[in-house]
């Protein structure tokens, strides 16, 4: 469970740096790049954080009752 | 003295103006009541050339002791305007409406036969659903605020949006009138509006069946769509569209013309994607999708034509959702509707080659299924960027969706071991992010909505035309949706996996979701074909 809310918090934090850049950072450049680094933070709670946090005990995992095995194929 | 002297000459020329003024009027009268229509004993024979159809005769007198007048005529010009748009928008809606049968068609057939009926069940409570919720309170969260359109004669009622001061800016966060379309709201510009926003919300409502469809417990889809139809979809609607927060992103911090969204890349698909996203990963992958070293199996669908079909069904309805968001085709700008729909037209095809070549170079094969997509994956994109660029850029923009929506769709599969039976997420996520970034970088400056857009003078100009600072609100609005909008929909449905579930048993869903769920089948006279057995 913490993972999972760490990963949530991670995609929001993407988000705070981007309105902190954009209030922030003087010049458009500097606005751009703060906001380009805001998204790859909450990319990374997307797509990697989150991801593995709800597989960790993914069924298809644990081969528990849903995992193929293809029995008579 | 010489200020007495000026005074009484501006008097004197004041003066002068309105006579001339007056006496001008007065001779258009003149002029007015010498002119006259086709005659009775003519209308009486029939118009087969529609020559005397519609003419003076047909212009409605306030004052029939004074006949008709320069203000009547003026009057009815303006009504013609209105009214032009008022259909316009209307018509556009009702196309966008038909669309829910695309999605309907696309999402089942890419599904199996035993989860057809649930499939369809779903995409068509979910028009009701939506429409409930947004009727209730979702369009004043999203359009209470937004002030006077005028193309549609000037919303005046919704006039209440609730604001925050954040570092010497007032910024908009959410609208306070209209629910229910009560009071004031009950107006026919707002009607046009409500039935126009609506049909946009119920868009990115049935994005998420896709991404979930064959494992979403029924009771549970209905209570997610009403949330997100009810808050999510409307709060970022609002930030874009309804003079939020995002929208003053250029009057407040000089971010080009603030975050420019046309028709809902970001709005309607990267809400729709991104809530898909979160929801499909509560949910977790069918049974059988993931084998237990993580490759994935394909799990085909059961009905090509029905995804072809579908497809077109959308591409058609895609003619209201981008050229309908001019909300008219008279005047500020809205002839443009010919570009828009151009552009619509350009980026569908480009993003069918680019998904179609893309698989045939990779796999040996066109994929059918995968080719479908490239066409939704270019329509979407161009949704946000319709209504501020020139063809080449629409093609160009078309035929990155077609290769990033196969990328995407592998990427989601096979890195993120997430079920996406559709590739709702790939289609309106990434490609609806794809949409909102080419604003900032295509737009060419050369649309021209009344001569300003959201309220900043000027045109929406890209990074690639020399205005980076468009390019910046851009992505905040696309940071805001990965932050905001995927977050809040995150958390609402795990408190809805805890409360109610989102899954349905492993048994029913083996079994077909068909029965369980909807208590029908969708094909009761055919006989399925035995699928691989399952351990337990």
């Amino acid at each position: 469970m913490t993972s999972k809310w760490m990963g949530l918090f991670v995609t929001w934090l993407g988000w705070l740096l981007c309105m902190f850049g954009v209030h922030m950072a003087s010049g458009v450049w500097g606005r751009i790049g703060l906001a380009l680094l805001g998204i790859a933070v909450s990319l990374l709670g997307i797509i990697v954080l989150l991801p593995a946090a709800m597989n960790r005990n993914a069924i298809w995992k644990t081969g528990g009752s849903t995992a193929l095995t293809a029995k008579g194929k | 003295m010489k200020r007495s002297l000026r005074k009484f000459c501006l008097l004197g020329l004041m003066l002068l103006m309105t006579a001339s003024a007056v006496v001008a009027q007065s001779a258009a009268d003149q002029e007015l009541k010498a002119a006259y229509g086709p005659t009775a004993a003519q209308m009486a024979q029939g118009d087969p050339g529609g020559t005397l159809t519609g003419t003076i005769s047909d212009v409605p007198v306030s004052n029939p002791k004074a006949g008709l007048t320069v203000t009547d005529v003026a009057n009815q010009v303006g009504q013609n305007k209105i009214g032009i748009n008022f259909v316009w928008t209307l018509l556009t809606g009702f196309l966008v409406m038909f669309m829910q049968a695309g999605f309907a068609a696309v999402e089942a057939g890419l599904c199996r036969a035993k989860n057809a009926s649930h499939t369809y069940m779903m995409n068509f409570v979910v028009y009701g659903i939506g429409l409930f919720a947004y009727w209730v309170c979702g369009f004043a969260l999203q359009m209470g605020g937004v002030g006077a359109i005028a193309n549609l004669g000037g919303t005046a009622p919704l006039s209440a949006e609730h604001t925050f001061n954040l570092m010497g800016h007032t910024w908009g966060l959410f609208g306070q009138t209209g629910m229910f379309l009560t009071g004031h709201t009950y107006d026919v510009a707002v009607m046009v509006v409500f039935l126009f926003q609506m049909v946009f919300m119920d868009t990115a409502l049935t994005i998420v069946t896709g991404a979930c469809a064959e494992r979403w417990k029924f009771v549970t889809f209905c209570a997610s769509s009403l949330i997100l139809g009810a808050f999510t979809y409307p709060l970022f609607a609002n930030w874009a569209w309804g003079g939020g927060w995002l929208s003053q992103l250029g009057s407040n911090l000089g971010l080009g013309k603030g975050y420019a969204d046309f028709a809902g890349s970001g709005v309607v698909h990267a809400v729709g994607g991104l809530t898909a996203l979160a929801v499909a990963l509560i949910v977790g992958p069918r049974v059988g999708k993931f084998n237990r070293d993580g490759s994935a199996n394909a799990i085909l669908g059961h009905d090509v034509s029905a995804v072809m079909i579908g497809c077109f069904i959308l591409a058609f309805g895609w003619f209201g959702f981008n050229p309908g968001s001019t909300l008219g085709a008279s005047g500020n700008g809205a002839l443009r509707i010919a570009s828009v729909a151009v552009n619509t037209m350009l980026a569908g095809c480009t993003g069918t080659f680019g998904a179609m070549l893309y698989m045939w170079a990779t796999k040996g094969k066109p994929d059918p299924s995968m080719t479908a997509n490239g066409l939704l994956a270019g329509l979407v994109a161009i949704t946000a960027p319709s209504g501020f660029v020139n063809p080449t850029g629409s093609a160009i923009i078309g035929v990155v969706a077609g290769v990033l929506v196969c990328l995407s769709v592998a990427f989601v599969e096979n890195v993120m071991k997430i079920d996406d039976p559709v590739g709702a997420v790939s289609v309106h996520g990434a490609c609806g992010l794809w949409g909102v970034l080419s604003v900032g970088l295509f737009a060419d400056g050369t649309s021209n909505y009344g001569g300003s857009f959201n309220g900043v003078t000027g045109s929406v100009t890209g990074l690639f035309y020399g205005d980076p600072g468009q390019l910046a609100a851009q992505l905040v609005g696309i940071a805001t949706l990965l932050g905001v909008v995927f977050t809040l929909s995150f958390v609402i449905n795990l408190a809805l996996e805890y409360f109610m579930g989102q899954r349905v048993a492993v048994e029913e869903e083996i079994a077909g979701l068909d029965i369980p769920e909807t208590g029908a089948l969708g094909y009761p006279e055919f006989v399925l074909r035995e699928e691989p057995v399952y351990a337990a």
